[in-house]
């Protein structure tokens, strides 16, 4: 299977009228750092909870390499999401040895090398951390397995520029060539240099799905010009 | 997985249990301490007796009793809550982005919790009659005991009648009993959580509880159409059998049901959480 990520006529409307996510298709290769774009509410989030299984579609079925979503692409997929979900009375060594006891694809020197280029304690407790610094724990976390598809729910948001720019080259440098990573974000400018794809998604729908390199070349502008354009206010 | 699982879940939950464990036997160790000195047991009283200060250490003393007598109630019941609570936080709540991302089946998440719940059940049992044991145990107590007990046990267990078999079958299915209650009574609560999850966005919690009444409703409703139906169906002839066999059918019967309502709210649940997760 050459498509790490698949939707079949994915929807998911919550008791509202309007559906949060209307995907019919959607394909995404292997190896690809891929950009997840859209405004606020667009349904980015809901697609990438559903891909990790813990939000299930109202219709269609999203396939990680080939498999529905379950406990078995559970482990093909690192999911980082937007706010903490770490247990805030551990300790960032307890942490890890629970990733450890269960993903085989962790690896925890991985973990404790970026911890120690971060100036992190693993032996402090989580609450006594800032929130810049517990984000930074959660994407060493995720960035430390071994999977084939990184979903990163605003990874740079609330950190500081110099650690946006650590944390995009943690992102490149830990991911093997056969993975995928999917960001999603706002801050199109700061992450344009690394991706290869980008997907659009405004009002739950897919607005445009391709290549990066295609949009500069069909575009003449950059990313950040194009989404600016597309999505006008 | 399930050891992994119950491992972390015991981590999570000692946090909780353990110093409620402590408090109940420090507060009874005061109490005996308290009541050896009003002259409890002996007629050694720490002020004068009849004296001011002593009465209102004998006050002192019987407050301090009845608030053991509330924390015990207390930890029977706070027990139960922490299951419920751990299973809504753990699950549905924000650290459910980490447990069901895991790559583990939603019953072995299911079955962490429910045998965790039952050794905690025990435990919090234990400590309840451990701090009994400090508040009332004396020196002739004991004596009785290590002069009585072995011959008790020795005697239980020597079959020499066909009524020994019975009593031990007695013992054997009232412990079944109860365990399947614990197991199907936790199930319960999970099973309402989880619809509470699945039926509503905004107010979980509220419909959780719409749904535990109307599922209580329906299980007095179902039992007493149960109840007709056997009235009808089976001609009480079996209530002519000596009354070692009722009870023995009864005891039965109620595992039955039990294992039945677990069932069924195991597989409720298990499809929620499987099938219709909606975390927020």
């Amino acid at each position: 299977m050459d498509h790490i990520l698949e939707c079949r006529g994915v929807s998911k409307n919550y008791l509202a009228q309007i559906p949060a996510l209307n995907f019919t298709n959607l394909t995404v290769n292997r190896g690809r750092i891929v950009g997840l774009l859209g405004p606020n509410g667009s349904g980015k989030t809901t697609l990438i909870k559903m891909a990790s299984g813990i939000l299930t579609p109202t219709s269609g079925s999203i396939l990680i390499n080939g498999v529905p979503v379950g406990p078995d692409t559970k482990n093909m997929v690192s999911y980082l999401p937007e706010r903490t979900y770490l247990n805030d009375w551990m300790k960032v060594r307890d942490i890890i040895q629970f990733f450890t006891d269960f993903y085989q694809n962790f690896n925890p020197e991985k973990a404790y090398d970026m911890l120690g280029r971060l100036n992190i304690n693993p032996d402090d407790r989580l609450k006594t951390m800032s929130k810049g610094t517990k984000e930074k724990v959660q994407l060493i976390l995720v960035m430390s397995r071994e999977a084939d598809l990184y979903l990163l729910d605003e990874p740079i948001g609330g950190v500081d520029p110099a650690a946006r720019d650590y944390i995009l080259d943690t992102i490149i440098s830990n991911y093997s060539e056969n993975s995928t990573v999917m960001i999603s974000t706002h801050l199109i400018y700061d992450i344009e240099k690394v991706l290869d794809d980008v997907i659009f998604i405004n009002q739950g729908n897919l607005v445009l799905a391709s290549s990066v390199d295609d949009i500069r070349e069909k575009q003449g502008k950059s990313i950040d010009a194009y989404f600016r354009e597309v999505f006008r206010c | 997985m399930l050891g992994k699982l119950m491992k972390y879940e015991f981590k999570a939950t000692a946090r909780l249990f353990i110093p409620m464990y402590l408090i109940l036997l420090v507060l009874s160790s005061v109490n005996r301490v308290l009541l050896e000195l009003s002259g409890y047991s002996t007629n050694f009283t720490l002020f004068p007796a009849g004296s001011t200060l002593q009465n209102i250490f004998e006050m002192l003393a019987g407050t301090t009793t009845m608030i053991y007598v509330l924390a015990i109630f207390a930890v029977l019941f706070l027990t139960f809550i922490i299951f419920v609570y751990r299973f809504y936080k753990n699950l549905l709540g924000d650290e459910g982005y980490l447990m069901m991302t895991l790559p583990v089946k939603p019953s072995q998440q299911l079955w962490a919790k429910l045998h965790t719940s039952l050794i905690w059940t025990i435990c919090s049992a234990l400590a309840c009659c451990l701090s009994l044991v400090i508040l009332l145990i004396n020196a002739d107590g004991v004596e009785w005991m290590v002069k009585n007990l072995p011959e008790m046990f020795r005697l239980m267990f020597q079959i020499d009648s066909v009524e020994k078999v019975h009593i031990i079958f007695y013992i054997i299915e009232l412990v079944a009993v109860m365990v399947i209650g614990v197991y199907s009574g936790v199930m319960f609560y999970y099973a309402c959580l989880a619809i509470g999850h699945r039926m509503s966005r905004k107010h979980k919690l509220l419909s959780a509880v719409g749904a535990y009444l109307i599922i209580s409703f329906a299980m007095q409703v179902i039992g007493v159409i149960l109840l007709i139906i056997s009235g009808s169906v089976f001609d009480f002839s079996f209530m002519n059998l000596p009354a070692e066999w009722i009870f023995h059918i009864m005891m039965i019967a109620s595992m039955l049901m039990g294992i039945a309502e677990f069932a069924v709210f195991f597989l409720i649940t298990n499809n929620i959480l499987g099938k219709h997760l909606n975390l927020e």
